[in-house]
């Protein structure tokens, strides 16, 4: 029969019965079984499980262990970041006293730009390949309102979206009623000071040669990153019908005179648009290739570093540094990770002595005690 | 509906009532209306629309801090689980529907029998049954094949019996036999309305300006089983959704199970306890509600902490960023836009309870529950039936069990039931004697008495003592009438296969073995029709008229038959409870009285369970007057009419006999319990101690006690006890019984427990576990139940661990994005994190993890303390749990930030960026 006999059930006398009563049937009680219920180990929860029990014998090793293995790596992580030479100018000019004071209030559309040159010396010779960094302080672009707004189909070179930007792009979607490109605020901030390096030698000034291809991730410049495509190369006629973001100077396709790092695929605005994830961060700008090996890339002495001041950060407390630095086989210089590695081996090693010790002291006592219970 | 008036064979009159007709509809939804009433249903459930407000947050775009398939990705995958559950639940439902509503019967339409669809028959309709066919309506009973208008039923359906009951016509429709005077059969039935009592009915007939009282012993019930009865007429009163199966069968609603609740409790904030599967409160809501307001509070309090901060970021950073990253449009003030990241942390910060919890829940649960149906040894051999966990919801709590109740009979004892002792007129009979007449020590049994003279006999029955046999041979008439009322006054079916091969259907099992007692010592009862019993008293058939049988029940505690001898004399008999009966006796017999009450405590020391039987011989008038009453309050309601039984008993009787059945091996635990301190209170102090001045005073009684035992209580006051525990005790019950008297009991109890044994299955539907052993409760509480409790605390710290120290990365990284509700991590990694990432361990451990071996925690009951004290899951432990995933959460993040925030790699390219970030 099919009736759900949900909950039939009179007791002979007692009548009330507290409460809705609802809770059981969780399953259909009607087919009752009668089967056996398996003998298998995994019905029967006898499955093989394995348990770690700490006691002195495996804790103590494992704290030297670790201590003994971290502590070296520790310190040769250490050794090899301090060996990493680095450079670093703040050239933000809220100092009076600073060349670049007179700069501090630019605007975008300066022109022409304002200038100011800040002269430094080097201690010691940087001998393999020097990467310069620019470095900004408190640019939010891990801010969420930031971060989202971009749109990557168009940076790819989505034709539909070169010309009807993404909604997330907003305000700087479009201006006067025509799409920008590239759209939103990211692109929109995007650093434009330029930076140049020259070696002062018997006051003669040297230029240095600042490499700008090869600055992006290889990804970036090659998948993400694409021109518009259409008939021809002539960028200028592919993003027709597109407008320049509200601060930049000059539209998109100017960004380079080679057509290979122009448009969207300009290594500086690639790196750019990778936006940081703290609110300090600083952007790879140009490569100092070593010339040969008898000489150091940058030798000890006397530069100076001209620039063109067009990014102004005065107006939210943001600092814009320039930074040179080599790389070792580990990056750039990072001591963070070498003093963790030795602080958390000598945690361990410190622990293990003071267990030891104590196993020492106290451990005979009850060692019968362990297993009962 | 008042009253209910049905007249037979009139459709027209009865259909201005609009009565139900006897289509049943159990499904929920049909096709058109599934998706809409279901997705209703679903959303009732608060977590449900929890995590649609939470959609529905992220589809705002100034709020969205995650994706919006975040949420919609585990939150359509439990509705369509869901779903697909209940439509296929309803499928069959509307399977069995069809089925049932097509079953044929025959239908007396217009003077002829018909073949009628059940869902056709209406109310007032005459319809024919035949053997083993089901009642396809509530029926008046108006004739069958059977002398008498009797016929037999099987109620197994309706409330587990699976003995069979006998119904009777009343008299005047039992002539009936034909279809053409039941074609002009116009009686009207007023009666009461639908109601859910299937013991209760009362109605009246009205017939040729007659009236005749109706009660249940007329009724077929819907769901019932015609049997050994050729055929049956009856009149529909009560039709499908009427019935009283269907009034019992409970709703087809959305069950609500103790998960939801949790989630209610955690989106209202409620503190306090929430209420689990059964009604009253549990713990595994104290276990999992008492720190979910923390959590909600916690992530309330987040949210605020990241929206000041975001205000002010934005007051004293943002207004001076807005050259580079200018306010949505709408945001005019550092206030406003601080209120809409509170919204976006609410989001981010929401994974500390995402739905995969709720779910992993109900998986480590049924994962629980089928361990303990595949337990080898929770399973019965000789019944052939494993432990069955009911619920899935209550499994933590068995571990955590501080008060059992347990009832006696039948669940301490296994209710075998066999006749062992009795007293007859002041003399004691049924001792074990060696050969010397002394009495014997258990364990050298002489032979037992033999019982070949009686081809009647019972050759499983075996009594020790043969003195009791020799009085009967000597005619003993004390004895005799000791045997004679056991045969006559109970009310076992007979059944007798061939000639001499009688089997008996007792409702109860001391009756069953009291009858199969006097059939061996030569009383055999061999058959009964309603108005006579056929009895052999020592191989003479002597059938006796049978006046009236006043039915056992809780209240009276007593039976008795009112016969006529062949000789023509009337006399009472009457078993029942010594407090009872030795209270209605005639005061001549003080001394019997005095002599028979020493014999019943000497029994009863024994562990015997003891009745007391008693006759009193009526005069003539006596009976018809008061068989005039009776008859009379018969159409009246119930309580005037049990008054006058009892007046008619009361007049006292002659001499009290006795006797007694030995209850089988008491397990170890009652004996424990005879041990140490007991409390023994019956059921009449009971009743002054559960009066609302004194409850509270006899629960600390019963609390410094090691044990209390409650004797000769009703199912009511079984429930009381069990109430009054639960309130002013915060533990978790545990009530266990066999019987249809346990039920309350068992459904007040945090957890119930059945025990599938002699007495019908009514108690295992109620119940949330069953078995068919009391031992198995041992393995139920301290194995099944302390790994069920350690493993959910275990996993429910290892979840919240683990989603702590996942999502408090946000909070760190909310003071380096200005509190903008930044993520840290991508949105797949966000959204598979709990679904796939980290599902495996958590549920590994929440489903399998012992901490010591079965055979440990049955050797060491010390074990299972830590649940009854709530230790692996308070708030201490939760906190610490807390701790620990905030602890993790800063290495996560402080390490990477240290190591990533200057970092480059060894091309020169930074590695600072958000994405390697």
């Amino acid at each position: 029969d099919g009736h759900p006999s949900g909950g039939v059930g009179v007791p002979g006398g007692g009548g009330a019965v507290g409460g809705g009563g609802g809770g059981g049937g969780g399953g259909g009680g009607g087919a009752v079984k009668t089967r056996k219920p398996d003998n298998t180990a995994f019905k029967q929860q006898r499955l093989p499980a394995w348990q770690p029990i700490l006691t002195a014998g495996t804790v103590l090793p494992a704290f030297f262990i670790i201590g003994l293995i971290f502590i070296p790596i520790g310190i040769g992580i250490f050794v090899t970041s301090n060996n990493i030479r680095e450079y670093e100018i703040d050239y933000t000019g809220t100092e009076p006293s600073s060349p670049c004071n007179k700069c501090l209030n630019v605007s975008w559309d300066s022109m022409p730009p304002c200038t100011c040159t800040i002269n430094f010396t080097l201690e010691h010779s940087f001998e393999s390949n020097v990467f310069m960094y620019y470095g900004l302080s408190n640019f939010y672009q891990n801010h969420r309102r930031y971060v989202k707004s971009r749109d990557d189909s168009q940076l790819n070179g989505d034709n539909g979206s070169l010309l009807n930007p993404s909604k997330e792009c907003e305000p700087y979607r479009t201006n006067e009623d025509k799409p920008i490109a590239p759209c939103g605020a990211i692109a929109n901030s995007m650093f434009n000071d330029t930076l140049e390096l020259y070696r002062i030698d018997n006051d003669t000034r040297t230029p240095i040669t600042l490499i700008k291809k090869g600055i992006a991730w290889w990804t970036d410049k090659n998948v993400k990153f694409r021109n518009p495509t259409g008939d021809g190369n002539n960028l200028t006629a592919l993003f027709q019908g597109t407008t320049k973001p509200v601060n930049w100077p000059k539209p998109v396709y100017m960004l380079d005179s080679e057509p290979d790092n122009n448009g969207f695929i300009n290594e500086d605005f690639i790196v750019w648009m990778r936006t940081a994830a703290l609110p300090t961060f600083r952007k790879l700008y140009r490569l100092i290739e070593r010339k040969n090996n008898l000489q150091p890339t940058l030798q000890a002495g006397k530069y100076s570093l001209d620039i063109a001041y067009n990014y102004p950060v005065h107006s939210f407390d943001g600092r814009k540094r320039m930074i040179l630095s080599t790389i070792s086989w580990m990056g750039g210089k990072n001591p963070f990770l070498g003093i963790a590695y030795i602080t958390v081996g000598s945690i361990c090693f410190f622990l293990g002595v003071v267990l030891l010790i104590i196993h020492h002291k106290y451990g005979n006592r009850n060692t019968s005690a362990d297993i009962p219970n | 509906e008042e009253e209910r008036r049905v007249r037979a064979n009139a459709r027209e009159y009865n259909e201005k009532f609009q009565y139900a007709s006897n289509c049943i509809k159990t499904s929920k939804y049909n096709i058109v209306t599934f998706l809409p009433v279901n997705l209703f249903e679903q959303f009732q459930e608060v977590a449900n629309t929890y995590f649609l407000f939470l959609l529905i947050l992220q589809l705002i775009p100034q709020i969205s801090s995650l994706s919006w398939f975040t949420t919609i990705v585990p939150l359509v995958l439990v509705l369509t689980i869901t779903a697909v559950k209940d439509a296929t639940d309803d499928y069959f439902r509307h399977k069995s529907d069809n089925q049932v509503n097509n079953r044929q019967s025959q239908v007396l339409i217009g003077g002829v029998l018909r073949q009628e669809q059940w869902m056709n028959v209406r109310v007032g309709d005459i319809i024919k049954l035949e053997n083993n066919q089901f009642v396809a309506a509530d029926l008046l009973l108006l004739c069958s094949s059977e002398p008498h208008g009797l016929c037999y039923i099987e109620t197994a359906e309706l409330d587990g019996e699976t003995n069979m009951k006998v119904r009777q016509a009343i008299p005047v429709t039992s002539e009936l036999g034909d279809t053409s005077k039941l074609a002009r059969f116009d009686g009207e039935v007023i009666c009461e309305p639908p109601n859910n009592k299937l013991d209760k009915f009362g109605g009246t007939l009205y017939w040729k300006e007659n009236k005749y009282p109706l009660s249940n012993q007329n009724m077929l019930l819907r769901g019932c089983v015609l049997r050994n009865t050729e055929w049956c007429f009856g009149l529909v009163i009560f039709a499908g959704p009427d019935t009283k199966l269907m009034q019992n069968s409970g709703r087809t609603k959305f069950k609500r199970t103790s998960i939801d609740r949790l989630m209610n409790t955690l989106v209202l904030w409620v503190c306090g306890r929430w209420i689990p599967g059964i009604p009253g409160s549990g713990p595994v809501g104290a276990l999992m509600s008492s720190p979910c307001p923390q959590i909600f509070g916690f992530l309330v309090c987040m949210g605020v902490i990241l929206a000041i901060g975001n205000a002010i970021w934005e007051h004293e950073v943002g207004v001076c960023f807005q050259i580079y990253l200018p306010w949505d449009e709408g945001v005019h003030s550092a206030f406003f836009s601080g209120f809409l990241s509170f919204w976006s942390y609410i989001i981010i910060l929401n994974t500390v309870v995402p739905i995969s919890l709720y779910v992993s829940v109900e998986v480590i649960r049924l994962g629980h529950s089928y361990f303990i149906n595949w337990d080898k040894k929770m399973y019965c051999a000789k019944r052939r039936t494993p432990a069955e966990a009911r619920t899935t919801t209550l499994n933590e709590e068995l571990g955590q069990v501080e008060y059992i109740f347990s009832d006696k009979t039948g669940t301490l004892t296994q209710n075998i039931m066999v006749f062992s002792k009795c007293s007859v007129n002041g003399h004691s009979y049924g001792d074990v004697q060696d050969m010397l007449g002394h009495k014997a020590e258990l364990g050298e049994r002489p032979e037992p008495v033999d019982f070949s003279f009686n081809p009647l006999a019972d050759p499983r029955f075996q009594f020790w003592d043969p003195s009791l046999l020799e009085a009967v041979k000597l005619g003993d008439p004390h004895v005799h009438e000791f045997f004679r009322l056991l045969s006559l006054c109970h009310t076992v079916m007979s059944e007798e296969k061939s000639e001499g091969e009688l089997y008996y259907k007792a409702q109860s099992p001391d009756e069953g073995a009291l009858v199969t007692a006097a059939r061996n010592f030569g009383f055999v009862f061999r058959s009964r029709t309603p108005k006579t019993i056929t009895v052999h008293e020592l191989g003479r058939a002597i059938t006796y008229q049978l006046l009236a049988i006043l039915d056992f029940n809780n209240i009276r505690k007593r039976m008795s038959v009112i016969v006529r001898n062949p000789e023509g004399k009337i006399r009472l008999y009457c078993k029942g409870a010594d407090t009872i009966l030795l209270e209605r006796l005639h005061p001549v017999n003080q001394d019997l009285t005095n002599v028979t009450t020493d014999h019943l405590n000497e029994y009863a020391g024994e562990g015997l369970r003891t009745l007391v039987l008693a006759y009193k011989d009526l005069e003539e008038s006596y009976y018809e007057d008061w068989s005039e009453r009776l008859h009379r309050a018969g159409s009246a309601p119930e309580a005037p009419r049990e008054k006058m039984m009892d007046a008619s008993r009361s007049m006292g009787n002659g001499f009290s006999y006795q006797e007694k059945l030995s209850s089988s091996k008491l397990t170890s635990v009652l004996e424990a319990i005879a041990g140490e301190y007991a409390l023994v209170i019956n059921g009449h102090s009971l009743a002054h101690a559960l009066e609302a001045d004194m409850e509270v005073e006899f629960l600390e009684t019963a609390c410094a006690c090691k044990a209390v035992i409650c004797c000769r209580v009703t199912p009511l006051q079984k429930a009381q006890v069990v109430e009054l525990v639960k309130k002013y005790k915060k533990a978790v019950t545990l009530a266990i019984g066999d019987g249809a008297n346990d039920v309350s009991m068992i459904k007040t109890a945090h957890i119930g427990v059945g025990i599938s044994g002699q007495e019908g299955i009514q108690a295992v539907l109620a119940s949330d576990y069953s078995f068919s052993q009391f031992k198995f409760l041992q393995r139920l509480l301290l194995v099944h139940g302390r790994w069920s409790y350690l493993r959910m605390c275990k996993f429910l710290c290892y979840f919240f661990y683990k989603n702590f120290a996942f999502t408090m990365v946000h909070f760190w990284f909310g003071f380096f994005c200005g509190f903008s509700a930044q993520t840290v991590y991508d949105q797949y990694f966000i959204t598979l994190y709990n679904i796939v990432y980290t599902s495996l361990p958590v549920l590994a451990m929440g489903v399998f993890d012992q901490d010591v071996p079965e055979q440990r925690s049955m050797e060491y009951p010390k074990l299972y303390e830590p649940g009854q004290l709530n230790l692996l899951f308070n708030k201490r432990e939760f906190f610490i749990c807390i701790a620990q995933g905030i602890y993790t959460s800063v290495l996560m993040f402080f390490i990477p930030y240290g190591v990533f925030a200057d970092a480059t790699r060894d091309d020169g390219a930074q590695l600072a960026d958000y994405q390697s970030f």
